[in-house]
C-alpha cells in the first residue's frame, strides 16, 4: 500500500473513534446536544460533560495511542528487535513507579506535576538500563529477560510505595498504576502530559534516519553516517518523555505498542521509518477503540483499559515468541 | 584518492591490536588485505571506518580522516563489515537505497540520480532481477552482493569490503572481484580483506600481508607471496603457476612446523 | 425518594434496633464489670475509648491513630495498639474482646475457639444506631450510667437538629477514595438526612459504598460536594476526582472536606460532630427563614 493511502485510512479511523469516544459515557446526550454543548461556552450540564470530561479523556487517549504506537515501533527498529515495546521492556512499569515514589510521598505536595516528573524519571533510568544491557548482549532473549525483571520489580515496588503510603486509600489504586485507564481525566492532564508526548514524537522523528540505516547493524549503520551516540541519546529522551508522560496520567497500558507495528508493518515497505506515522495513528485507533469498549462493556463498574489490552495483546505477544525464529534475522 | 596511513595503533580493551600500521592506496587500485585470523585485518578496517579509537594518521586525499563528522566521512568511504545483517524484510532494491542516506536530505525522496546509481549498483552485482524480492530471503551469496551493492551505491572515492567475498560460489566469487575491479577502473579506491589466497593472487594489484597487527609484507602479489612468507605467516604449502594473466596460487599443505 | 419516604424506614430501623436492644437486655448480665477489654476495630477501639474505666481497656487497634480515620486519635496515642492478630490477643489475655462483625471473620472465630469472650459490633451503622451502640458497649464495660447520659445526650441533640429542618433540602453528594460516593444505608447518609440534606447518591440508587460517575453528577447540579478531610499532606488520586474541572466548573456548587476528619468514619458520640457541621452547612445554604 502507498504510506500516503494507509496514513489517510488510519488517519480517517482514528478521528472515526475519536468522535465515537465524544459520544459514550454514562451521562446520555442526544447528537445535537452533545455537538452544542462541545462549541457552546457557559455553564450547561451537556457543555461541561461534553468540554471537561469526555473531550479530556478522547484527547488523551489519541495522544497516549500515538505515544504507545510510535514508541514501539521505534524501539523495534532501534533494537532490531521485533519484540521490544515500552510495556514489555519495562519502561512503563519504571515509570509508573517513578511517579508513583514521588506523588504518594508528598515530597512535592499534593501537585500534579510531581506525576510527570517522578515518571520521566522512571522511564529515563529503565530506558538507560535496557540500552546498556542491550549493548552489552545484542540478544532478544536477554532484554526481553531484562524487561520481565524490571517489571516485576516495578510493579512491586509501586505496590509497596503505595500500601506504605499514609493515605488508607491510596492502596486501592494500585490496579490504576499497574492496568492504566483513561477514567475522570480533566484537561489538567491533557496539558501536562500532551507537550511533553509530542516532544516526545518530534524527538523519535528525528531518529527515523539512523534507525533506517539501523536495520544493516550498528557498524554499517555508523559507516552510513549515523552519529549513534546521539541516535541513542534522540531514542531515550524521545520514549522516556512520550512514555513517561502518557504512564503519568493513564498508568501502565501495555501491550498496544507491541500488537500496532507488527499489524501495520507488512501494509508498508518494512523500513522502520517508514512505520512510525502509521505506527502512531494506529496506536490512537486502538487505544480510543479500547477505551470506548470499556465503557460500553462494563458500563458502571468500567474495566481498566490497560486490562482489556493485555486480554488482546499477551496472547499476540505469546503467538509473536512462538513464531520468532522466523521475524528474528540474524545472519552473521 | 589516495588513501594514506601512517603510523596507526590500535587498543582494544587494554590489548595492542594494532601496531604501527603504514600503507597508501592510490586510485584505480584493488588493494588485498591479507593474514591469517587474528591478524587485525577486521580491526584495521573498523579503525579506517572510524568505528574504533586509533592513534596516529589517516588521510584520504590529504583529509584528515578521523576529524570529518560520520556524515562527512560516509560521503568519502564506504565500509561493508563482514557480520551480515539484514534486518526485517526490506526488498533488495529498498536495501541497496539505504546506501544513499549520507548524500539525501532526511524525509526527500529520491532524485532521478539517486535511482540511476542504486540500479547502476544492482546491475554491477548482478542482482537487478532480484530487485523485488525481500533480503531475508535470498541465499547466503545472494544476500553478500546485496549488500555489497548497498556499499556501492554509496559512491564514495574509497570502499573498504570486510571478506565480500566468503561463502559465494566461484562464479560469483569471480564476479565480485571483476566487480571490484571495475569500481577501481572508474577512480575509485578500493581495500578488500581475503582469506581466499588464490582470489587475492590472481585480482589484486597489490596486497598488504598483517602478522601479528603489523605489516608484515607490502607490494604486488608475486612480490608479497612468496613460499616463504606463506610458510611463515599462515603455515601452509602452496603450488605456484604463472599464466598471462599473472600468478596462480593453490594451497596445497601444511608445513612441517604445524 | 421523598421524604415521607425517608421518615418510613427511619421508623422500620428504629423498630429494628429497640428489638435488638431488647434481645441484648435479656441476655445474662454480668456479675462483674470485665477488667481488661481488647479492642480490635476502628468502630469499637472510639466507643471503648469513649466509655470505659481508666487502666479497663488494655489496647486498640493500630488504625485509631490514623488522624484521617480517627476521629479519636490523640486519645488513642496514650494507649498500647495491636494489629488484631490472634497471637496478640492470646498473649494479652483480655477478660473480652470487641470488634466489628466483619473485620477479622477468621481471627475472631479462631478467638471464639479459643474460650475468648468476643463481642461483636454491626458494621453498618447510621446516626440512629449510634445511641443504642454506645449503651451496648457502656453495658458490656460495666459503664451503664455513662453511657445512658452519652446516649441520651445523643439522641436529643440529634432530634434537636432534626427540628430545624425545613421545606428546602439541598442537595449533597458525600465522596470517599476514588470517586466512591455514600449511598443509602451508609452513615454518611444518616447524617445527610438528619442535618437535612438529600442525597443524591441514594437517589441514583446507590446502595452502601459504590463507584458514581462524574458524567452523571454533574447535571444534577448538587449543592455540595462533600469530600474526604485531611488528606492534603497524604496525596493520593482518588483525592482529586472531587475536585474535577467539570465539578468545579458547577456555579454554586460547594466542594469542600464540611465535615471534621473521622468524624463519620465510624458512628461514635463524635459523629455529632458531623451533623452538626453539616446542619449548619445546611442553614448556610438555604436558611430556614427566608423566603426564595
Amino acid at each position: 500500500m502507498r504510506p500516503a493511502v494507509l496514513n489517510i485510512i488510519l488517519g480517517l479511523l482514528m478521528l472515526a473513534l475519536f468522535v465515537a469516544s465524544m459520544a459514550v459515557g454514562p451521562a446520555e446526550l442526544g447528537i445535537s446536544e452533545s455537538v452544542r454543548g462541545l462549541f457552546a461556552g457557559g455553564g450547561e450540564a451537556a457543555g461541561i460533560i461534553m468540554r471537561e470530561i469526555r473531550l479530556p479523556r478522547a484527547l488523551l487517549g489519541l495522544g497516549i495511542g500515538f505515544t504507545l504506537g510510535i514508541s514501539g515501533a521505534v524501539l523495534q527498529g532501534f533494537l532490531r528487535n521485533p519484540l521490544a515495546e515500552p510495556g514489555i521492556i519495562g519502561v512503563s512499569a519504571m515509570a509508573a513507579f517513578g511517579a508513583v515514589l514521588i506523588f504518594y510521598s508528598g515530597l512535592a505536595g499534593s501537585t500534579l506535576y510531581a506525576l510527570p516528573a517522578g515518571a520521566l524519571l522512571g522511564a529515563v533510568v529503565a530506558v538507560l538500563l535496557l540500552l546498556a544491557l542491550a549493548a552489552r548482549s545484542g540478544s532478544t532473549l536477554t532484554l526481553i529477560l531484562a524487561g520481565v525483571a524490571l517489571s516485576s520489580l516495578s510493579a512491586a515496588l509501586t505496590s509497596l510505595v503505595l500500601n506504605l503510603s499514609p493515605n488508607p486509600f491510596a492502596s486501592y489504586e494500585i490496579i490504576f498504576w499497574l492496568l492504566g485507564s483513561l477514567k475522570d481525566r480533566s484537561m489538567e492532564h491533557v496539558w501536562l502530559a500532551l507537550p511533553l508526548m509530542a516532544a516526545g514524537w518530534l524527538l523519535i522523528a528525528l531518529s527515523g534516519r539512523a534507525i533506517d540505516a539501523l536495520s544493516l547493524g550498528e557498524e554499517a549503520a555508523a559507516s552510513l553516517g549515523i552519529h549513534m551516540k546521539r541516535t541513542r541519546l534522540l531514542i531515550v529522551m524521545g520514549t522516556a518523555l512520550g512514555v513517561g508522560a502518557a504512564t503519568a496520567v493513564a498508568g501502565t497500558i501495555g501491550f498496544v505498542g507491541l500488537v500496532v507495528p507488527h499489524l501495520i508493518r507488512p501494509l508498508t515497505n518494512r523500513l522502520p521509518s517508514r512505520l512510525l506515522l502509521p505506527a502512531g495513528l494506529g496506536g490512537a485507533v486502538l487505544l480510543l477503540a479500547a477505551d470506548v469498549a470499556v465503557r460500553l462493556v462494563l458500563p458502571a463498574g468500567e474495566l481498566n483499559v490497560g486490562v482489556l489490552t493485555a486480554l488482546i495483546g499477551a496472547p499476540f505477544f505469546l503467538w509473536l515468541v512462538v513464531r520468532s525464529r522466523r521475524e528474528v534475522f540474524y545472519a552473521a | 584518492m589516495r588513501l594514506e596511513v601512517e603510523n596507526l595503533d590500535v587498543a582494544l580493551s587494554g590489548r595492542q591490536v594494532l601496531r604501527g600500521i603504514a600503507m597508501a592506496l592510490a586510485a584505480g587500485e584493488v588493494v588485498g588485505l591479507l593474514g591469517p585470523n587474528g591478524a587485525g585485518k577486521s580491526t584495521l578496517m573498523r579503525a579506517l571506518a572510524g568505528l574504533v579509537a586509533a592513534s596516529g594518521r589517516m588521510r584520504l586525499d590529504g583529509e584528515d580522516l578521523p576529524s570529518l563528522s560520520p556524515a562527512a566521512r560516509a560521503r568519502l568511504l564506504a565500509y561493508l563489515p563482514q557480520a551480515r545483517i539484514v534486518g526485517w524484510r526490506l526488498s533488495v532494491r529498498d536495501l541497496v537505497r539505504l546506501g544513499r542516506l549520507p548524500w539525501r536530505r532526511f524525509g526527500v525522496s529520491p532524485t532521478e540520480a539517486d535511482e540511476k546509481i542504486v540500479e547502476d549498483a544492482l546491475a554491477l552485482m548482478d542482482i537487478a532481477g532480484l530487485a523485488g524480492r525481500p533480503a531475508t530471503e535470498l541465499s547466503g551469496g545472494e544476500q553478500a552482493r546485496v549488500l555489497i551493492a548497498r556499499a556501492v551505491a554509496q559512491a564514495t572515492p574509497a570502499l573498504i569490503a570486510d571478506e565480500p567475498a566468503s561463502g559465494l560460489d566461484p562464479a560469483h566469487q569471480i564476479m565480485m572481484m571483476l566487480a571490484l575491479r571495475r569500481l577501481a577502473s572508474e577512480g575509485r579506491t578500493i581495500l578488500v580483506s581475503l582469506h581466499d589466497l588464490t582470489l587475492a593472487a590472481r585480482w589484486c594489484d597489490r596486497v598488504v600481508m598483517l602478522k601479528e597487527g603489523q605489516v608484515a609484507a607490502e607490494g604486488s602479489p608475486g612480490e608479497v607471496m612468496t613460499p616463504e612468507r606463506l610458510a611463515d605467516i599462515y603455515g601452509v604449502t602452496a603450488h605456484f603457476a604463472r599464466d598471462k594473466e599473472g600468478l596462480i596460487l593453490a594451497p596445497t599443505g601444511l608445513t612441517i612446523a604445524r | 425518594m421523598t421524604a415521607g419516604k425517608r421518615g418510613v424506614r427511619r421508623t422500620l430501623r428504629k423498630a429494628t434496633i429497640c428489638l435488638m436492644t431488647l434481645a441484648l437486655s435479656s441476655a445474662p448480665v454480668l456479675a462483674q464489670a470485665p477488667a481488661r477489654v481488647m479492642s480490635l476495630n476502628l468502630c469499637t477501639d472510639q466507643l471503648a475509648m469513649a466509655l470505659a474505666a481508666p487502666g479497663q481497656l488494655t489496647s486498640i487497634s493500630l488504625l485509631s491513630r490514623d488522624p484521617s480515620l480517627s476521629a479519636m486519635h490523640e486519645e488513642a496515642e496514650t494507649y498500647p495498639v495491636n494489629h488484631g492478630r490472634a497471637e496478640e490477643v492470646f498473649l494479652e489475655k483480655p477478660d473480652l474482646v470487641v470488634t466489628g462483625t466483619y473485620s477479622l471473620h477468621n481471627t475472631t472465630g479462631l478467638l471464639k475457639r479459643l474460650g475468648f469472650r468476643v463481642e461483636e459490633f454491626s458494621f453498618i451503622q447510621t446516626v440512629e444506631t449510634i445511641p443504642d451502640d454506645i449503651r451496648r458497649m457502656g453495658a458490656l464495660l460495666g459503664q451503664d450510667a455513662r453511657a445512658e447520659a452519652m446516649a441520651k445526650g445523643f439522641e436529643a441533640e440529634l432530634s434537636q437538629i432534626e427540628s430545624r429542618q425545613c421545606g428546602k433540602q439541598p442537595t449533597a453528594i458525600a465522596f470517599e477514595q476514588g470517586g466512591v460516593a455514600a449511598g443509602s444505608g451508609t452513615l454518611a447518609d444518616s447524617a445527610l438526612a438528619a442535618a437535612g440534606f438529600r442525597n443524591l447518591a441514594a437517589e441514583a440508587g446507590i446502595a452502601g459504598m459504590a463507584p458514581m460517575p462524574i458524567e452523571l453528577i454533574v447535571p444534577q447540579k448538587p449543592d455540595v460536594i462533600i469530600t474526604r478531610a485531611g488528606e492534603e499532606d497524604q496525596p493520593s488520586l482518588g483525592a482529586k476526582v472531587p475536585y474535577h474541572p467539570a465539578l468545579r466548573a458547577l456555579e454554586g456548587t460547594r466542594i469542600g472536606p464540611f465535615v471534621p476528619r473521622g468524624t463519620w468514619s465510624c458512628g461514635g458520640p463524635f459523629t455529632m460532630e458531623a451533623v452538626r457541621a453539616l446542619a449548619s452547612l445546611r442553614e448556610d445554604i438555604a436558611p430556614c427563614g427566608e423566603t426564595r
